[in-house]
C-alpha cells in the first residue's frame, strides 16, 4: 500500500487520527535541520527551528491550505525562522561589500560570462574536510536571498515552483536568482580557493 | 524539440540539477555529443557545482523527531488544545464548560488565595526542571546517549551517614555537571522556589568545583547512578530528578516514613514535581509513579544504608546529593 501523502496525513491529524502527525514528524524532521544548518552554518540554531516550525504547524494545522502542498509550507516556515534568527545573530556580517546586488540578487557577473572564462579553477588539491569547511564557508559568506535558493535547488532539488512559494518570489525570479547564486558561488569559491579573497572564517566550530 | 534550436545557459543549469523531463534530457544529451563548445560550457557548470557536493552536514540528533514532538507535547498540554476539527455546537459546548471553570474558579478563589502563591511555585518549579532537561538532553548528544555521570567507585556509599569506611560520592555530582560544562542550566534552576532554607550557588565557584558546594544549593533529587550503567536511550518514562526524596532527611534513612504515602517535604508535602526523561515535567499528588515503582525506593527493598543501587534500569530512585562544604 502506497504510503500516504503528508497533505493526507494532515487532513488525518485535524481529524483526529492518532500518529498522523508523529509521521509528518518523522518523515520531514532530517531533511529539514539539513537545510535549516546549511542556511544558518549552526547546528543548535537548526535544532531549534526545526522544533518551532513543527510546533507552528501544529498550531497552523487548520489554517493550511489543502490545495497547496504541505512540504513547501514546512520549509517556509523553517526559512522563515532561519532568517530571523540570522537577523538576531547581528554580529554576523550578512551580505558582503563586494556582492554588487541588485533588487532582484542579480550578481555583477553574468551567468554566460562565468561559462565562458576560459581560466579554470586553480589547481589545488584539498583534503577532504578542508575542502567541506571552505564550500561551506563560501556558502555560509553568500547573500542569504542567494544561499537558501541554491541550497533548496541544489540540496533538496526543490522545483522551481516550490522554491518560489518558499522564498516568496516570481517563479522567473528563482530562475534569475539560481543563476546569480551558481555565478555567486563560482566566483568565491575559486577565489577562495586560490587564497586570494577574504573568505570568512568558521564562526561557530572551533 | 524545435530544429536548429539550441539548449541555452538555462537548459545546462536544469541539467545538472536534474530537473528536466526525459524528451528534453534527451535532446541536450544528443546536443552535448554534438557541439564541442556547448560540452565545454556544460562541464565548467558541472565544476563550479560539484564542489557543493562536499558540504554534507552532520545528521540532526537521532532523537530529533522525539524531542520536536516532545517539546509539541509539552506546549500542548499548557496552552494548545490537541483536538482538532470540531463542530460549532462543539465550541458552545465549550464556552459553557468555560463559563462553569469561571464561576467555579470565583468560588475557589476567594478563599484559597494561598493556593496561588502555591501555584506559582509549581509552576517555577516545573520550569526550573524543564531547563535542567534540556541541559540532560544536550548531555545526552554530546555523550552518546549517557546521562550525566561524574563516575563512581565500587563500594562507595551515597549516604554520608553510612559505614565510614567505605569512600563517599554525593549523586549530585552528576547532575552539577550540567552546570559546570555550562550545558544549559543555571545553579538558581536547581533551587526549589517552595523550599525556604535554600540559596543557590554562586556562579563565581562553578569552575572551581566538581559538585554544588553545600546541600543548600540542591534542592532536587536526582536518579541514583550508583548503578551499572548511566546509558539511557531516550525518550524513556524513567523519572530522573524530582523534588526531594522524604526518605532521606538530614542524611539519614527514616524508617519511620511510609514511602508509599509520604510525599516530598518540599510544596508543603502535597505532591512532588517529577522530571522524566522523556521530557515530561509533572507535579504528583503521590510517589508511586508506575503500578509497580516508587519514586523513593527501590523495588523490593526496605532499608538503606548507602550502598543500594538500582539492578534495574527502569526502577527509578531518586536520592539527594550531600556535597562536601
Amino acid at each position: 500500500m502506497d504510503a500516504p501523502t503528508d497533505e493526507r496525513l494532515l487532513q488525518e491529524y485535524l481529524r483526529g487520527k492518532p500518529g498522523s502527525f508523529e509521521l509528518l514528524v518523522r518523515r520531514h524532521s532530517q531533511e529539514l535541520h539539513q537545510f535549516v544548518m546549511r542556511f544558518t552554518g549552526d547546528s543548535v540554531a537548526a535544532e531549534d527551528v526545526v522544533q518551532e516550525s513543527f510546533l507552528q504547524v501544529h498550531t497552523s494545522a487548520d489554517q493550511f491550505d489543502p490545495h497547496r502542498r504541505f512540504k513547501p509550507w514546512l520549509f517556509t516556515i523553517a526559512a522563515n525562522k532561519a532568517r530571523d534568527y540570522l537577523r538576531r545573530r547581528t554580529r554576523r556580517r550578512e551580505v558582503p561589500a563586494d556582492a554588487h546586488l541588485d533588487e532582484d540578487g542579480d550578481a555583477g557577473t553574468r551567468f554566460v560570462q562565468l561559462l565562458s572564462k576560459d581560466d579554470e579553477s586553480p589547481d589545488v588539491e584539498l583534503a577532504s574536510e578542508e575542502n567541506r569547511r571552505l564550500v561551506r564557508d563560501v556558502l555560509e559568506g553568500m547573500p542569504e536571498k542567494l544561499r537558501e535558493v541554491l541550497i533548496l535547488a541544489y540540496y533538496h532539488r526543490f522545483p522551481y515552483k516550490d522554491i518560489g512559494e518558499v522564498v516568496g518570489i516570481p517563479l522567473g525570479t528563482v530562475k534569475s536568482r539560481l543563476h546569480a547564486a551558481v555565478v555567486h558561488f563560482g566566483e568565491r569559491y575559486r577565489e577562495a580557493l586560490a587564497g586570494t579573497e577574504n573568505v570568512k572564517p568558521s564562526p561557530e566550530l572551533p | 524539440m524545435e530544429p536548429g534550436k539550441r539548449p541555452n545557459d538555462e537548459h545546462l543549469l536544469d541539467l545538472h540539477l536534474d530537473r528536466l523531463g526525459d524528451e528534453e534530457r534527451s535532446w541536450i544529451e544528443s546536443e552535448l555529443r554534438r557541439d564541442r563548445e556547448l560540452r565545454e560550457r556544460s562541464e565548467r557548470l558541472g565544476r563550479i557545482l560539484q564542489p557543493l557536493d562536499h558540504w554534507r552536514p552532520a545528521p540532526g540528533p537521532a532523537n530529533l523527531a522525539d524531542k520536536v514532538l516532545s517539546r509539541i507535547y509539552q506546549a500542548s498540554r499548557q496552552t494548545i488544545p490537541m483536538e482538532r476539527g470540531r463542530a460549532p455546537w462543539g465550541r458552545m459546548r465549550e464556552l459553557i464548560a468555560v463559563a462553569a471553570c469561571l464561576v467555579l474558579l470565583v468560588g475557589v478563589a476567594v478563599p484559597g488565595m494561598a493556593s496561588v502563591r502555591e501555584r506559582a511555585q509549581r509552576t517555577m518549579c516545573a520550569g526550573n526542571l524543564e531547563a535542567i532537561f534540556k541541559g540532560v538532553s544536550s548531555y545526552q548528544q554530546a555523550f552518546a546517549d549517557s546521562l550525566p555521570y561524574a563516575g563512581t567507585l565500587a563500594k562507595a556509599s551515597w549516604l554520608p551517614s553510612a559505614d565510614r569506611s567505605l569512600p563517599f560520592v554525593s549523586n549530585s555530582r552528576h547532575p552539577f555537571l550540567l552546570v559546570k560544562y555550562k550545558f544549559g542550566p543555571k545553579p538558581r534552576n536547581f533551587q526549589c522556589p517552595s523550599r525556604c532554607d535554600g540559596e543557590p550557588m554562586p556562579d563565581s565557584q562553578v569552575d572551581t568545583r566538581d559538585d554544588f558546594a553545600c546541600a543548600q544549593n540542591v534542592s532536587y533529587d536526582s536518579l541514583n547512578l550508583a548503578g551499572e550503567s548511566p546509558n539511557v536511550r531516550p525518550p524513556v518514562a524513567l523519572a530522573y530528578m524530582s523534588d526531594a526524596n522524604p526518605l532521606f532527611v538530614n542524611a539519614r534513612f527514616n524508617e519511620g516514613v511510609d514511602p508509599s504515602k509520604t510525599n516530598s517535604p518540599a510544596h508543603r508535602g502535597r505532591g512532588q514535581t517529577v522530571l522524566r526523561l522523556d521530557g515530561s515535567v509533572q507535579f504528583t499528588k503521590t510517589p508511586v509513579y508506575t503500578k509497580d515503582d516508587n519514586l523513593w525506593t527501590i523495588t523490593d527493598v526496605k532499608k538503606y544504608s548507602g550502598t543500594e543501587a538500582p539492578t534495574r534500569p527502569d526502577d527509578a530512585f531518586l536520592v539527594p546529593g550531600y556535597p562536601a562544604r
